[in-house]
């Protein structure tokens, strides 16, 4: 088992957290309710852009 | 007949959307590149782009597609693809200047985060001129209902499975690593 970071908040399994947000607004789609759907759509957006925002002002620790 | 077409429009964009997204699965497993944290934020502003013509294949299916449903699909496109060709620039300003091969490999003598404001910028003017023909492309309810089926289902699979390629790359850590070279859950959990 590798050692295992203590949480990082700011960007706690964001990335998966995002696709399965992604996943629930195609689900919501399904469905009658509009408002369900862009409410799904705007979250999964503004969390995309706050982790794009989290990365951009972030120190780089890149291996290239 | 132009309510068909704008059916087979939004269609044909989840379709193409889909292609672009495997094509970075074919660089991710056949060529074994890693995808970077601003890659994958490429593919998910490509995900919510193609929400949007999504949206309204589903709505045809139900019925007709109101001038309101028509544009809040394309009106998720444009937010969406703005917010994926922001991440693009952002990519290719971190490469762009002396020497700096780039990120991966490219293809057709591209990036893949170059071609990825290509595709950004191509949805942009697709939702656009979409939009102006409002009227005329807004889908009426569709009969063929397994084409959208299919396309529909290959885009729910493309998701889950970036959901779970991503879950691979995190591994029992809370952030990707800025240029990540492994599948970190397999070294967790000792497999690798």
């Amino acid at each position: 088992m590798g050692e295992f970071q203590r949480p990082f908040l700011r960007e706690a399994f964001v990335d998966t957290i995002i696709f399965g947000l992604i996943l629930s607004t195609l689900w919501s789609m399904t469905g009658p309710r509009r408002w369900l759907t862009l409410g799904l759509f705007f979250v999964t957006v503004g969390a995309t852009g706050w982790l794009f925002a989290a990365h951009a002002t972030d120190s780089l620790h890149l291996n290239f | 007949m132009t309510h068909r077409l704008g059916y087979w429009v939004a269609l044909t964009c989840v379709l193409a959307m889909c292609g672009v997204l495997a094509g970075g699965f074919v660089v991710q497993f056949a060529w074994g590149e890693f995808p970077c944290p601003l890659c994958l934020l490429q593919r998910m502003a490509m995900m919510l782009c193609a929400l949007g013509p999504a949206y309204l294949v589903l709505r045809a299916r139900r019925g007709d597609v109101s001038p309101v449903d028509f544009a809040s699909g394309y009106g998720m496109s444009i937010v969406a693809a703005m917010l994926g060709a922001g991440i693009s620039v952002r990519q290719i300003l971190l490469h762009v200047t002396g020497s700096d091969p780039g990120y991966g490999t490219p293809v057709f003598g591209l990036h893949l985060y170059t071609w990825a404001l290509i595709v950004f910028a191509t949805a942009i003017v697709t939702s656009g001129v979409n939009l102006v023909f409002a009227r005329e492309l807004a889908p009426s309810r569709v009969t063929h209902r397994w084409p959208s089926r299919l396309v529909l289902g290959a885009f729910a699979l493309v998701i889950a499975a970036n959901l779970v390629a991503a879950g691979m790359l995190e591994g029992l850590h809370w952030k990707l690593p800025d240029s990540p070279d492994r599948y970190q859950l397999l070294v967790d959990l000792g497999w690798r």
